[in-house]
């Protein structure tokens, strides 16, 4: 990616999403963790210069969460071929959105700035097809010294649309990589309908001095 | 994700929260943040017509932890989170910031924050006056206080700073969350 901002469409909150019924369980499982992360603790990548950045990705919908999805109205459902989907409670059981989008819920984003005195600017988040309910956002971010994890406030947000900031200091001279890693790491945003929402693991480097 | 119940339990110190009902409501949001793993701040978040108010973010002391990769707490840096969350017109788009726009503004606000005035204040918290400085800048106000060794930054629209009062929270201040 080059950093040009990207437009793109949703179809609205009937979105179907292709997750088998295990993948759901997993995710329910691991997005009701408390207070654990699964960020890499690779310290060495960071000893090399820069390759191959990925700072704007698409997102991924991995299953749903059914208690938020209760409690902002919404009902999770099964098809018969193990497939789920969200709707509005009291929805009649014959209608079944059929506007099938696999995965795709958002976009999220990284930008590592080195700002001098042996600090970063972090500036991440995404936007999501739904008003957020909750997230678990992670940075790991590897410099020369070794790698420290940041987890975020997980806000509720109207829009669907959250931008993070954060100052590093105390970091080591040379390359540093900042990354919101993927499933199965636990970087997700909790839609108010119950989707759970996956980073897709952005990423982006930074000299610092 | 933990219950604000279990994160203000977890917090090695008490986290700051506004004084009496007035006309904030309750806590919108209890939310924390960390650094490996450890509690680092908490922020209490006050809402009006459904877009943050006043956020309170109480920030442990770092004096029993690894200086290095802590992040660093001043006014720019709370004020650039407010305003991302308060500031933003509704219909915002879609549209994810491009290097140089999430350069630009953070620059905006660091540059805006580094000129205003900075104003010393003293702020009652658990009834005790508390000493510290306010700077306002951008239609917002940033308030920082030192207390039980910890930091406590208060930020957002000047009217609702206006008669600031806090105490420490405690679980039943959190449970309707």
């Amino acid at each position: 990616m080059n950093g040009d901002t990207v437009k793109y469409h949703y179809s609205g909150r009937s979105l179907v999403l292709r997750a088998t019924v295990a993948a759901v369980a997993a995710v329910a499982v691991m997005a009701g963790i408390t207070g654990t992360s699964g960020a890499a603790t690779s310290t060495g990548e960071a000893d090399a210069p820069p390759v191959g950045k990925v700072v704007e990705v698409v997102m991924n919908a991995v299953g749903y969460n059914p208690d938020v999805a209760t409690a902002n109205g919404y009902e999770v459902r099964t098809r018969p071929d193990g497939t789920q989907y969200s709707v509005k409670r009291g929805t009649p059981a014959e209608v079944i959105p059929m506007d099938v989008v696999p995965g795709n819920c958002g976009r999220s984003w990284m930008w590592l700035d080195g700002i001098g005195g042996r600090s970063v600017r972090i500036n991440t988040g995404f936007h999501v097809r739904d008003a957020v309910s909750t997230f678990s956002w992670t940075a790991t971010l590897s410099d020369t010294g070794g790698t420290t994890k940041h987890d975020f406030p997980g806000f509720y947000d109207a829009d669907g649309y959250v931008d993070l900031n954060r100052i590093v200091g105390g970091l080591s001279v040379g390359y540093a990589r900042a990354t919101i890693y993927g499933f199965p790491f636990q970087n997700f945003a909790v839609l108010v309908d119950g989707t759970v929402c996956y980073s897709g693991g952005p990423s982006d480097d930074a000299y610092i001095t | 994700m933990p219950r604000p119940v279990d994160r203000l339990a977890r917090f090695p110190r008490p986290i700051a929260i506004v004084h009496g009902d007035g006309s904030l409501g309750p806590v919108a949001s209890l939310d924390g943040d960390a650094v490996d793993d450890e509690p680092w701040a908490i922020e209490a978040t006050y809402q009006k017509s459904g877009r943050p108010c006043l956020v309170i973010r109480t920030v442990r002391s770092s004096r029993d932890m690894n200086p290095r990769g802590l992040p660093v707490e001043d006014a720019s840096i709370q004020m650039v989170n407010f305003l991302a969350r308060a500031d933003r017109p509704l219909g915002h788009g879609l549209t994810a910031p491009s290097r140089a726009s999430s350069r630009t503004g953070f620059d905006q606000v660091r540059v805006a924050v580094n000129g205003a005035a900075v104003q010393e204040v003293e702020v009652a918290i658990d009834g005790e006056g508390v000493r510290g400085t306010r700077m306002d800048a951008l239609d917002a106000a940033v308030v920082e206080l030192a207390w039980h060794g910890q930091a406590v930054f208060v930020t957002g629209w000047p009217d609702a700073l206006q008669t600031l009062a806090l105490r420490a929270a405690t679980p039943a201040d959190v449970a309707h969350l």
